[in-house]
């Protein structure tokens, strides 16, 4: 669905990816994560066509997404982390009506299913919502779409608790397995139990791409009385140390992502090593 | 096969969306401004306790447009490429080429003859209001004023016209300053040069003297002068203004969020 081979990319003279290649297949909600700065939004901008990368290739659904041509752009929805554009003197639902027409698929009755579920009030104008009732608006219209590339830069960031799980259990109501997600986050606890696979960037390479499946097969995260000097990552938890080390029982336990994400950072080339294809 | 070039329904939806919700504080504006012009005039009105003639309304509305058909593409169109806001357009399924004509016919069309028939419209109530004249008699006046703009005016509006709507797609932030200092800073550049070029002709010139088989001729100054300003008005006219018109496309086109 998405090819990503060897892209770099730079702004001005700051390197902010280089020679970065991923696989990106449909049906799956991906958790795009990585430390500040390594580039997860130009990703995502790169993947939406917003931005063109200095090098490499990019393609969308076989189509080369910086051309933006109509049936590239009606197949794809972006959700940026900062919504101000959106703060405009019209309801969701106008919004939505004003820009249905361009969706083939597009769902109103979905929206308002979304908006209903999120408790957004579809009656106030979006310059009235606030920075999470934004979110929920927009992540509603974006659902609504019904593209098949759905691309959210932090989208529980600013969510209340209560929809925090909303979001997760209206990806899971709505998504098919013609469609693919790729979600940016720093969050990675609002969003267990959704993403999967998880993709792990650096500024250099996807450090990984796997599903939870073939992580568990290879790391392992326990619970220990004792620190492991020899574990790949550790903390203090309550109750011990949570670790992650390589499975060497076969036994596959939970992934823990805050852990995974973690124990990756600390350990790049062994993580690449050890998820070789 | 979907045209990804140019299709008929995905421009409609285009002009149907822009005129829904977004643009409504466009027609706002527009009304402010209209309002404002008439407010002048009739303050100008009170004030010389003169006529209040047709023809001097209607010039008035029409100098306005004028000035509005220069500044609409910045000012409707100042987010195109802001890092954050502009992106919304630029990801709506429609090709550039679509977005683009539909913000050449709201520029250059649409806006300023709307502003121009809110501003009939106000004067027509004014009219009716205030003044003992017929109240259609503004009609007849603006249509005139119209038919007195000279091909050359046309073709310099439209100049600067399209080249503030190319400037708009390049300057990202304090859009009137910058695009301000680019025309002043231009436009002595050019007069300098225009003035050396001139000294070194002048001071070179003594008439182009030429042989052929009959004689001796001389060319007149005036003539080459005459003959080329002819050019180089239809070379702006069309291939300048044409030339833009591209630029902007491309730009569109290019544009990075």
């Amino acid at each position: 669905m998405i090819q990503i081979e060897d892209v770099s990319f730079s702004y001005g003279k700051k390197r902010v990816l280089e020679n970065i290649s991923l696989e990106i297949k449909p049906g799956r909600i991906y958790g795009l994560l990585g430390e500040n700065g390594v580039g997860k939004t130009t990703l995502l901008k790169l993947i939406a066509g917003l931005q063109k990368p200095s090098k490499g290739v990019c393609e969308v659904l076989n189509e080369n997404p910086f051309n933006r041509t109509p049936s590239f752009l009606r197949s794809i929805f972006y959700l940026p982390e900062n919504l101000d554009f959106l703060k405009i003197n019209d309801t969701i639902l106008g919004f939505a009506k004003s820009n249905k027409d361009f969706y083939p698929n597009f769902a109103m009755e979905k929206l308002t299913v979304i908006l209903d579920e999120f408790k957004v009030d579809s009656n106030l104008k979006l310059s009235q919502l606030s920075q999470g009732g934004l979110k929920k608006a927009y992540i509603a219209y974006g659902i609504s779409t019904r593209t098949e590339v759905l691309l959210l830069d932090e989208p529980t960031n600013g969510l209340d608790i209560p929809s925090k799980s909303v979001f997760r259990k209206i990806m899971l109501d709505h998504f098919t397995d013609d469609t693919c997600a790729i979600i940016s986050t720093h969050q990675v606890r609002d969003l267990e139990n959704l993403i999967d696979p998880i993709i792990i960037i650096d500024n250099q390479s996807a450090i990984l791409n796997n599903t939870l499946e073939e992580i568990a097969e290879k790391l392992s995260f326990t619970l220990e009385k004792k620190e492991n000097s020899e574990a790949l990552y550790y903390e203090q938890t309550l109750g011990g140390y949570l670790t992650v080390a390589q499975n060497q029982t076969g036994r596959e336990t939970n992934v823990n992502l805050e852990a995974l994400f973690n124990a990756t950072v600390k350990n790049k080339d062994l993580i690449k090593e050890l998820f070789k294809k | 096969m979907e045209s990804q070039f140019f299709q008929f329904n995905r421009f409609k939806n285009l002009v149907k969306r822009e005129f829904h919700g977004l643009s409504r504080s466009k027609y706002l504006i527009l009304s402010i401004v209209a309002g404002v012009v008439l407010f002048m005039l009739i303050l100008n009105y009170i004030n010389s306790g003169s006529s209040f003639q047709v023809s001097a309304r209607a010039d008035k509305y029409v100098s306005t447009t004028r000035l509005l058909f220069l500044l609409t593409a910045i000012l409707s169109y100042k987010n195109v490429n802001h890092p954050q806001k502009g992106f919304i357009e630029t990801m709506l399924p429609a090709s550039t080429f679509e977005k683009f004509l539909k913000m050449q016919v709201f520029s250059f069309i649409i806006l300023p003859v709307g502003f121009l028939l809110i501003s009939v419209s106000f004067d027509m109530i004014f009219s009716l209001a205030l003044s003992n004249e017929s109240f259609y008699m503004i009609l007849p006046g603006i249509i005139k004023s119209l038919s007195k703009i000279s091909k050359v005016e046309i073709w310099i509006v439209m100049f600067y016209a399209q080249l503030l709507f190319l400037l708009n797609l390049f300057i990202k932030s304090h859009k009137l300053l910058k695009t301000l200092g680019f025309i002043i800073i231009s436009h002595l550049g050019l007069f300098i040069l225009v003035i050396l070029v001139s000294f070194t002709i002048a001071s070179n010139f003594d008439g182009f003297v030429g042989k052929t088989n009959e004689g001796v001729y001389n060319i007149d100054f005036d003539d080459i002068i005459w003959k080329s300003s002819y050019y180089i008005k239809v070379f702006i006219g069309y291939g300048v203004i044409l030339g833009l018109m591209i630029g902007s496309y491309f730009k569109l086109k290019s544009l990075r969020y």
